[in-house]
């Protein structure tokens, strides 16, 4: 089928919609869609222009008919309110070239224009958990919301076909040709120095948001590697690798969140974008053997550098007590490529005196899996941010999980924060914008748990 | 005499408001968190409730939304010191989402018995 003739089945589809999912009450009125408008048209046409042939395979549909059932006799005035809330999850994870628009009652297009499939997928399921977590407060009814996949039948028509959510990455990992790899790493000379006991292809980078709290603005991206794991979980980090204690998975795994870094470096400057500041791991590991240093210092001077003036190395795992002389190699081995060097230690920690010395802008926390509760978390956070000050330290704290951390976070004097309490992750770095703290609070007052 | 839902999680602030109300003749109940302090009201409702903002599990602007859908004409006193940067932002959120008094803590006793006064007078 030709591509032309795929766009017209596809704006055809939607004079269809009243019969897709999502309408599945018997006699219910034509949904209220929103016709596609000849700007959406312009717009569909050039992100399926990006691809060739397999146009079809970027196109998916988002239905949250099952998540509607929730809202049973709500449902008529509650609506617009549901329909804003989705909007803002799906543009939330967009970017500029992609394109969405409403379908059916409940479902809604969207286009991925220069994603592959799995990642479009991904990116897919990203959305939907979000909508779940917004709409009802439990990341476990994205089960209940629908990803479907576009297939053109043999007699050209179109069809939707849900994908069931524990296939989405099984069912792409089947019909993967052997060479494929993300785009990011076709572009970029780390492949070749990637070891081979790691699946690198199943490791996909999110971005979560960190909020600086002076000015209220989200302006710095964190790259996170992630490994789906099942239908609705995932693990981060270096928790992605067979072995997180092998120095040389891990120096590669450095190698390989470097390399991403700078394909969404580059993407942003050729955007033009002046905002938005990219943050990223570097373990002590990496750093302390000879052979990955050299590799990634290497990476770093010819790749990373041109972009200093944006990134933002985090140095983790760093030994306990590890010297002030040490903290000085290594910021200063970064520092060159870098706009700041920050670094993180146990919320326990509460002495920072060679870390100024050092040249490090901050000093931060994972609170996400300390095993300590909230009461216990609070109290630490306190005195963290004192002795931090009392090194004239900037201070952040990733992984804050509860509106109430968050709370606690803010009055502690936190000066950067993050945590799916105050963000989703996306799947590329987004643009500076303002954080307004109501949105914390937005769930429970739209009616969520 | 009207009993007041005291929740607050560091010990001697919600003991000391204790004392305070107490002594002017109010039976005190206490949670020393939000989650508690919900439970609490729902078992066996008060006819008012002084809540802290900065608390673990849940936090005050958290509880006051959720007290308010529940109890739309329970008056609620919100009160906060802002930690350790004095960030007040929280009791104007507080008083947006349903509080009908807010205090800056350290607060004379008098201040607080006053509010309360004025909240159960405005109930009556």
């Amino acid at each position: 089928m030709s591509k032309s003739s795929f766009l017209q089945s596809l704006l055809d589809s939607f004079r269809g919609a009243k019969d897709m999912p999502g309408d599945g009450r018997p006699g219910s009125p034509v949904p209220r869609v929103v016709p596609p408008s000849h700007d959406f048209e312009v717009r569909l046409h050039n992100a399926l222009s990006l691809h060739g042939p397999a146009a079809a395979s970027r196109v998916h549909l988002i239905d949250f008919a099952g998540l509607r059932t929730r809202f049973s006799d709500r449902w008529e005035r509650s609506q617009a309110k549901v329909h804003a809330i989705v909007t803002e999850c799906i543009q939330r994870h967009l970017a500029e070239v992609d394109v969405y628009n409403q379908f059916g009652d409940t479902s809604y297009l969207l286009v991925f224009a220069r994603l592959s499939v799995q990642e479009a997928q991904l990116k897919c399921l990203l959305i939907v958990r979000e909508m779940a977590r917004r709409l009802v407060g439990s990341d476990e009814a994205a089960r209940e919301i629908d990803i479907l996949g576009t297939v053109l039948r043999a007699d050209g028509q179109l069809e939707f076909r849900k994908l069931p959510q524990s296939e989405v990455l099984p069912h792409e990992q089947k019909h993967r040709p052997a060479a494929k790899k993300p785009d990011f790493l076709l572009a970029s000379p780390v492949l070749h120095h990637l070891g081979r006991s790691v699946d690198w292809e199943s490791i996909q980078f999110v971005f979560r948001p960190l909020l600086a709290l002076r000015g209220m603005v989200v302006s710095t991206f964190i790259c996170l590697p992630v490994r789906r794991t099942d239908a609705n979980n995932f693990v981060s980090g270096y928790d992605v690798l067979p072995d997180p204690a092998d120095p040389l998975q891990v120096g590669d795994l450095d190698l390989l969140t470097a390399a991403k870094v700078a394909f969404e470096a580059e993407s942003m400057a050729k955007a033009g974008s002046l905002q938005g500041l990219l943050s990223l791991p570097v373990h002590f590991e990496t750093l302390a053997n000879q052979h990955g240093r050299s590799l990634y210092l290497k990476y770093c001077a010819e790749y990373l550098k041109p972009h200093a003036g944006r990134l933002i190395f985090e140095l983790v795992n760093l030994p306990d007590g590890v010297p002030q002389s040490r903290l000085v190699d290594l910021t200063t081995l970064l520092r060159p490529t870098a706009r700041a060097v920050i670094a993180r230690f146990p919320l326990t920690r509460h002495a920072f005196g060679p870390c100024r010395a050092a040249g490090l802008h901050a000093v931060g926390s994972d609170i996400f899996r300390t095993g300590m509760d909230e009461a216990t978390l609070i109290r630490e956070m306190d005195l963290f941010v004192e002795a931090a000050n009392r090194e004239n330290l900037k201070t952040y704290i990733h992984g804050v999980r509860s509106i109430s951390l968050n709370t606690a976070a803010i009055a502690a004097g936190f000066d950067y924060i993050d945590g799916y309490a105050l963000s989703s992750v996306s799947c590329s770095p987004g643009q500076a914008q303002r954080y307004d703290l109501h949105s914390l609070y937005q769930l429970l007052l739209d009616g969520g748990n | 005499m009207a009993r007041i839902l005291v929740i607050e999680d560091e010990e001697l602030a919600r003991w000391t408001i204790r004392d305070i109300l107490e002594a002017e003749g109010y039976q005190v109940a206490e949670a020393a968190d939000g989650e508690e302090g919900l439970a609490l009201q729902k078992a066996r409702p008060a006819d008012l409730v002084v809540t802290d903002i900065i608390m673990p599990n849940k936090d005050g602007v958290a509880t006051i939304i959720e007290m308010r859908k529940a109890f739309p004409t329970l008056p609620i006193i919100a009160v906060s010191g802002g930690g350790r940067t004095k960030n007040l932002d929280f009791l104007r959120f507080a008083e947006e989402f349903g509080a009908n008094r807010v205090l800056v803590k350290p607060f004379p006793a008098e201040a607080l018995v006053a509010a309360i006064r004025t909240c159960l007078a405005g109930r009556r």
